[in-house]
């Protein structure tokens, strides 16, 4: 033996214990397999203490629905169970559309749902304000996607990993076949290593194309019952989908406290750890254009995280509303989280790029991936997720 | 014109202020509070001291007026002085960020203002320990520094009956620190009955302290006979603490210890702190190096990023007189009258003594001075440490962050300050974690979380009218 | 002589010296609790300096308004709990 390296053995390693690897953990931990989740801080105070908590159906493309979707269900199903400790409240989505040519999104949007069985409700100018008096006058209209919710994240990855044996503060160096090497020198044997680092993922595993993406989220004072909704502006998805170096959008969300989170922005500054004043700036400018009312009322706080934004290369896929993207562009890729087996490394899966989506996918992620590694039949079509994609043009 | 904005309109801030602005900077002094003075020389209603005022001619004709009571002669100076240098005072001013050379501040309605600067002094001084115990957050449980403020700014301790006649409150001093002395005073002159100072360290100690007044500041041994006659007969116990208070829609009772035996006594108002510690929130988003929680500061008051400097409480408590010294050195420093004559930071100790003597400059006299009453605030922190027993002081269902009301059972199998916030919501509301981080910095050792912007609450509004208006200045 | 102003305290009227804080303008009301915490409790002031935000209050239907630091104005309205 050398020195002082220590060899450990487990079946699964999963490095990363926010939302994505304690949902990981959870999903393997019914199949008789010894469980280590190693996190580099705290479990749950990464992005995901950082991130918004909103459970949301997003229709961006076919594959991104049915993960969505079928993630959403899981939800809905742990927060019957544990309402309390998740702080499930069941408020919907409102997507707000400011004129007509936004309507017409609405009525895309209301569409694609339902196709897929996803309760809406399409609100016009009248049922808008009906819902939400504090929106600003003048706006068009809006989507309610019924179903939909907020939780809160750390307390849902605490719930998640009950049970499991986890170990805090523990920096993994390097992943290769089989093998987790710890920054202080030991190493850990496992036959199946889950790589759910976030955005620091590709530290461990080079090739894989995610980067962080920058958010602030603000939140105010306690004002009970100033806006029912979680909700967001259908220039979000813009705002999502460009690749600008700054974007921000809106989007509010109530509190069990009485509290309103207020997003969002979206940056590509690496890791840089200060607040971004002209961008929260903007993105509270955002908010007050949209319920002017806010601006009375006090932040308390300003924070940020890194959504592990996914950077493809590969072809973007045809999207559901039936625009056919811009075509290949560096950066755009399908925008879709990379789920399953990573071919070029022994034993190793990955369960990353899940950017603004993670909280919401992280239960679908888990059982795409629990039944890859069991070998059970998936629960919906894995493929449009695989890593496998990231390789096809490079034949 | 080198512009100088000072954080902090306390003792060091306003020595720091007068000292730069009179060595022709250009200086902004800015306080949240409606007056100047800090917590010491806290404006009181009855020696109406400095009113908020947005120039200094304003401000002549408004404090020729005033007289200042309390034999606090030295205040007086120095308000005197703030008035004649011509400094831009701004009361009601809170900083609430700091980006580059500017610092961005509240007005009381909510606006924001960005002041540039090339040189700053911060000065924010001290804000109290408040350790938690069972019932300390009943109506009337509050501070020792908070009692003197509230009194000062117009809390009756007399107040009418409702029977007729006055209604004399009674009062328990606790905690720990030669302010309880002192508040005890004020409050029996404003009519309140002392039931006790409880003063947590030994009786030894005390003596060992009064020892070193004598021999480092008799003037304040006077000053003490002199508290102590003003509330005499009032008892008070050293190594003795608040351990519960109890009460109903108000505190009513106290359960005192000694660590041996308790006992009941009752109490209409409780003024219970643990000495300060340092106001260093600004100092840490601007990124200055701390230890101990202190700033740290070398010979000329200069902390570790070039151009900030710091003066008075937050670089460790020393008492007013320290501050005073060490905001003037700051102050000469920041507008550059202190250049090389007094940077001995490379000198060995002995070569740095001979300089100080050998160079008659007001710098170096202020440096020697410092030294000497550096070596009371040492005194001062070792007659003061807080006993191991107050670790004891929280039960399990007594609330520890009373913002978000998050009792200490929940908080100590927690692993640290950071996994507290997000699994309990403990330092999440609006004080920002002010209160009990500091107490679970004692309680359990914890780092506090990183400091964030806002460092108070601020008007959504005005962020955005802020951002707006530094357009138009950009256009222009 | 001291100028006096007059403020609502609760809907009650209070004479007090002008340039007292609204926290003082509470007490001479009467009052002892300033607000209620999260969990019910009654609260009030514990620092007097603008930190603990125990002193919160309503100010001319404003929430979350500072007690310790704002001055008291002829007219008023102070609303505690």
């Amino acid at each position: 033996m050398l020195g002082h390296r220590v060899t450990e053995n487990y079946d699964v390693v999963i490095v990363g214990g926010g939302i994505v690897g304690a949902a990981c953990a959870a999903e393997l931990s019914g199949a008789r397999l010894r469980i280590l989740v190693i996190d580099a801080g705290r479990v749950g105070c990464g992005t995901t203490g950082a991130s918004m908590g909103h459970i949301v159906v997003m229709d961006d493309s076919e594959a991104l629905l049915n993960l969505t979707a079928f993630s959403r269900e899981l939800w809905l199903r742990l927060a019957k169970d544990s309402a309390s400790a998740c702080e499930y409240l069941p408020c919907g989505t409102l997507w707000v559309a400011a004129d007509a040519e936004e309507m017409d999104v609405v009525y895309q949007k209301a569409k694609n749902y339902e196709e897929h069985d996803i309760a809406v409700e399409v609100l016009d100018h009248k049922s808008l304000y009906q819902y939400e008096p504090n929106l600003a006058q003048g706006l068009a209209g809006g989507l309610r996607v019924v179903g939909d919710c907020v939780i809160y994240p750390p307390n849902c990855a605490a719930l998640l990993l009950q049970g499991i044996e986890v170990r805090e503060n523990c920096n993994v160096c390097q992943i290769s076949d089989n093998l987790v090497s710890l920054e202080n020198g030991s190493e850990i044997r496992a036959e199946f290593i889950v790589n759910a680092a976030g955005a620091a993922a590709p530290k461990l595993t080079a090739e894989l194309p995610v980067e962080p993406r920058k958010g602030h989220l603000v939140i105010t004072a306690r004002y009970p019952g100033f806006c029912q909704h979680q909700i967001v502006e259908l220039g979000y998805l813009k705002s999502v989908q460009k690749m600008e170096k700054e974007s921000v959008a809106f989007n509010i969300q109530p509190r069990p406290s009485g509290q309103y989170l207020i997003g969002s922005s979206r940056e590509f500054a690496g890791w840089d750890d200060s607040i971004n004043r002209n961008l929260v700036n903007r993105m509270l400018t955002r908010a007050c254009d949209y319920m002017p009312a806010l601006k009375e009322m006090f932040a308390i706080r300003t924070w940020f995280g890194y959504r592990p934004a996914p950077m493809l290369s590969c072809p973007p896929p045809r999207l559901a509303s039936g625009d056919a993207g811009a075509g290949e562009s560096k950066n755009g890729g399908d925008k879709l989280p990379i789920i399953g087996n990573w071919p070029k490394v022994k034993g190793l899966y990955i369960a990353a790029g899940h950017e603004g989506l993670g909280i919401t996918t992280s239960l679908g992620t888990a059982r795409l991936l629990a039944a890859e590694i069991l070998g059970q039949p998936p629960p919906i079509d894995p493929a449009p997720y695989r890593p496998s994609r990231l390789f096809r043009e490079n034949k | 014109m080198t512009r100088i904005v000072v954080v902090g309109a306390g003792p060091a801030g306003i020595a720091a202020a007068c000292r730069a602005a009179e060595s022709g900077a250009m200086v902004t002094l800015l306080d949240g509070e409606p007056y100047p003075g800090g917590g010491i020389w806290r404006h009181s209603i009855d020696y109406s001291v400095p009113r908020p005022v947005r120039n200094s001619k304003e401000a002549k004709n408004m404090r020729e007026k005033t007289k200042i009571s309390n034999g606090a002669r030295k205040a007086k100076r120095w308000f005197n002085r703030l008035d004649k240098v011509g400094v831009s005072l701004r009361t009601s001013e809170t900083v609430v960020d700091i980006t580059g050379r500017s610092v961005q501040v509240q007005r009381e309605q909510g606006e924001l203002d960005s002041i540039a600067f090339d040189k700053l002094i911060l000065a924010t001084g001290a804000h109290e320990l408040f350790l938690p115990f069972p019932g300390w957050t009943l109506p009337n449980v509050m501070g020792v520094g908070g009692a003197q403020a509230l009194l000062k700014a117009g809390m009756p301790v007399n107040p009418a009956s409702p029977r007729g006649g006055v209604k004399r409150l009674r009062v328990v001093v606790g905690g720990s620190g030669p302010l309880l002395f002192a508040v005890a005073a004020s409050l029996a002159k404003a009519g309140a009955k002392i039931v006790c100072v409880a003063e947590q360290t030994s009786g030894m100690q005390l003596a060992k302290f009064a020892l070193g007044i004598l021999r480092y500041q008799p003037a304040k041994m006077v000053q003490g006979m002199g508290y102590m006659l003003q509330y005499f007969p009032a008892p008070y116990w050293p190594n003795t603490w608040v351990k519960e208070a109890r009460g109903d829609s108000q505190v009513r009772e106290v359960v005192l210890t000694n660590g041996k035996r308790q006992w009941i006594e009752p109490a209409d108002l409780v003024a219970c702190a643990y000495g300060l510690v340092p106001s260093v929130e600004l100092a840490a988003l601007a990124g200055c190096k701390q230890e101990n929680g202190r700033l740290v500061v070398d010979n000329l008051q200069r902390t570790s990023i070039e151009g900030f400097f710091a003066a008075g409480e937050i670089t460790g408590i020393g008492g007013t007189d320290l501050a005073i010294t060490e905001g003037e050195i700051a102050g000469l420093a920041a507008a550059g009258k202190a250049k090389e004559t007094a940077d001995y930071t490379d000198y060995t100790e002995k070569e740095k003594k001979q300089k100080l003597k050998s160079v008659k400059s007001v710098v170096n006299k202020l440096i020697a001075r410092r030294e000497r009453q550096q070596k009371f605030a040492r005194l001062l922190n070792q007659s003061f440490a807080l006993k191991p027993h107050l670790k004891q002081l929280p039960a399990d269902d007594t609330i520890v962050c009373r913002c978000e009301d998050v009792t200490f059972g929940e908080l100590k199998n927690q692993a640290d300050q950071r996994s507290a916030k997000l699994y309990t919501r403990c330092g999440m509301g609006p004080c920002q974690g002010r209160v009990c981080s500091s107490a679970l910095q004692y309680l359990l050792d914890w780092e506090p979380n990183k400091v964030r912007p806002p460092l108070f609450p601020t008007k959504i509004g005005a962020f955005i009218s802020n951002t707006e208006s530094l357009k138009r200045k950009a256009k222009k | 002589m001291m100028k006096k102003i007059t403020v609502k305290v609760n809907d009650k009227s209070v004479v007090v010296p002008e340039g007292v804080t609204v926290a003082a303008a509470v007490y001479m009301a009467g009052e002892t609790a300033f607000r209620k915490s999260v969990s019910g409790q009654l609260r009030s002031p514990v620092c007097g300096m603008g930190i603990c935000y125990e002193c919160r209050v309503q100010i001319d239907n404003q929430p979350h308004q500072l007690a310790c630091r704002q001055l008291c104005r002829e007219g008023m309205e102070i609303r505690t709990l």
